[in-house]
């Protein structure tokens, strides 16, 4: 039976935030919350491995409350259990505090773990560094672009994985850390049995103290990095716009191409 | 895990350098300012074999420190970050920057880590404040907003660099760089073997897009692998790379080698022309450098209208077939 921990992220869908054209500010007001997409691809990777070889996977996730809704869409995806950290001192976590809560909750509850599946990035950071410095405080190797992890068989998982200019297969040994690239995968509509399923099944939550964290390594004042300052982008440009629907319109375009 | 350099011993600017990559010349460039307005020294650290003397000289890099390394080690990027860990305890830089590459974008948080540094990752300016703290500045959600970020209480302030962010610049004279091999090794790991090679990247993958001076890009409003076979044809009489938004590569209808964005490339062409984009922020910051824009869309609500030079609201077929013999004609000139 192989452990499998993925390492989940609800973001705000940023291709939906928009900007205010009078005040120039940003219009989070509606803006859904989903389960970041490289996420989901994460526990899709954990899920095709879970097919080939008998595993459980933990979905585990660090936010408010209302992030469970991402374990149970984890969780309706075929992972088996799901795992909230939620905390008031995790607030303001920068990346090294993150990724160093993420690792003590997976010492606490999952000292055994074979594989911790990550998602590459999430798209309201862009920073893809999370990743990398869980798999420093776990003190296991890291394995980067990932795009399938075929086979797990004697302590070793095989997997194709991205180098800088060609594909792959390797044989890694567990434990280790992988993030998962974006691959050439579409959102799967989920049976609503799965759902169903996800929505009965319990979800553990864990505290700052319950997974023992030193206090100066979590939340805004463990953070070693800090915003201070915050730009709206303009756009700038603002050229003209020609209806080609319109024959003088088009004309005067078509003419100032020529 | 090694611990972070004191605040008030660290020491100078230091790059580190990816051979044969423009980001590498680019980033000595900014480092050398960085430097200069600090009146600290500039320094370079490479792992492999053969270190880049000559850029390093004709960029002002004062002393290149040398770990090396065989192709093979320098691979292993959780090996490799132990031991550029350990070089930068000792050596205790103030600053350590590296490129937004795909290998400095796995290396630069494992080094980091390593010294419970910060880190802030695609970085688009620096700038320094009274107390000499590196101001770190770069998009955030999704490129709608830009972040100002320091590191005050760790060092060394590490940062990634987009490429192309910062223009190459040569040093005003040669500068006598000091060649300085550290005495380290890289343990290989025992952890990975290598089975085979899988394809490799097709050229419809491998492209470098960033080069093109003429590209055409497309997006949402592209609905079929045929209506990209049509644009493909006219991105080839006009001799344009074809590029694509995030929505297409999710959807697997264009490769993530061609995404243009937030979390593709950056890219600043002669002419960009967008078809079916609809220009979330995300996508424009990886285009809006571009020489001249030409967005095409049927929505005449598209954000991507105010972020071109002339932008056509109507039907892209309509647009493109009336279009193409004046583009082609244009760009022959």
């Amino acid at each position: 039976m192989i452990e499998i921990i993925t390492t989940i992220k609800q973001v705000p869908d940023t291709s939906k935030i928009r900007v205010d054209k009078e005040s120039g500010t940003l219009i989070r007001k509606g803006v859904p919350a989903v389960l970041n997409p490289y996420c989901e691809w994460a526990v899709e990777a954990a899920v095709s491995l879970k097919e080939q070889t008998p595993s459980t996977i933990t979905a585990l996730t660090m936010g408010p409350p209302s992030a469970e809704d991402i374990l149970i869409r984890a969780m309706a995806l075929g992972a088996d259990n799901g795992i909230l950290l939620t905390d008031r001192k995790f607030a303001g976590s920068d990346c090294r505090a993150t990724a160093y809560i993420l690792a003590q909750a997976i010492k606490f509850s999952a000292p055994n773990a074979d594989i911790i599946i990550t998602g590459e990035e999430a798209i309201d950071g862009d920073t893809a560094q999370v990743p990398a410095e869980l798999s420093v405080f776990l003190d296991m190797p890291f394995i980067p672009y990932v795009i399938t992890l075929e086979s797990a068989d004697d302590g070793a998982v095989t997997l194709i994985h991205e180098r800088e200019n060609r594909r792959e297969r390797i044989r890694v040994k567990t434990p280790f850390v992988c993030s998962i690239t974006t691959g050439f995968r579409t959102r799967r509509l989920l049976p609503l049995t799965e759902t169903i399923r996800a929505l009965s099944t319990p979800i553990t939550r864990l505290s700052a103290t319950e997974i023992a964290c030193d206090e100066k390594m979590i939340g805004l004042k463990g953070s070693p990095t800090r915003v201070i300052k915050i730009e709206n982008v303009v756009t700038t440009r603002g050229g003209k716009t020609f209806h080609w629907e319109n024959r003088n319109e088009r004309k005067a375009v078509i003419e100032s191409l020529v | 895990m090694t611990v972070s350099n004191d605040i008030d011993t660290a020491y100078g600017v230091m790059i580190y350098v990816e051979k044969g990559e423009q980001i590498t010349l680019e980033l000595f460039t900014e480092g050398r300012r960085l430097a200069e307005q600090l009146s600290q020294p500039l320094s370079a650290l490479f792992v492999g074999k053969n270190p880049p003397l000559k850029d390093a000289q004709l960029y002002g890099v004062d002393s290149l420190h040398h770990i090396p390394a065989t192709d093979e080690e320098e691979r292993d990027y959780s090996e490799t970050s132990k031991s550029v860990a350990r070089v930068l305890q000792r050596l205790s830089p103030s600053i350590f920057l590296m490129g937004a590459t795909k290998k400095g974008r796995v290396l630069a948080p494992l080094v980091a880590a390593r010294l419970l540094a910060g880190i802030t990752a695609d970085c688009t300016e620096f700038s320094l404040d009274e107390k000499n703290n590196l101001i770190q500045i770069r998009p955030a959600l999704g490129g709608n907003i830009m972040a100002h970020i320091v590191s005050t209480e760790t060092r060394p302030q590490c940062a990634t660099v987009r490429p192309g962010t910062f223009k190459a610049v040569f040093a005003g004279k040669p500068t006598k760089t000091e060649i300085i091999i550290e005495k380290e090794h890289i343990t290989m790991s025992e952890t990975v073997t290598k089975i085979d090679e899988i394809e490799k990247s097709t050229s419809e993958n491998d492209t470098q897009i960033e080069l093109s001076r003429v590209v055409v890009a497309i997006g949402a409003g592209i609905k079929s692998e045929a209506e990209i076979g049509e644009i493909r044809k006219f991105a080839t009489e006009i001799g344009a790379e074809i590029a694509s938004s995030r929505e297409l590569v999710e959807k697997g209808l264009m490769p993530h080698g061609r995404q243009v964005g937030q979390s593709g490339k950056t890219i600043a062409p002669d002419l960009y022309i967008a078809i079916g984009i609809s220009g979330a922020i995300q996508h424009l910051v990886g285009m809006r450098d571009s020489e001249f824009i030409i967005a095409i869309n049927s929505d005449k609500d598209a954000p991507i209208h105010k972020e071109s030079d002339i932008s056509i609201v109507g039907v892209w077929q309509e647009v493109l077939s009336e279009l193409l013999p004046i583009i082609k004609e244009r760009l022959s000139k």
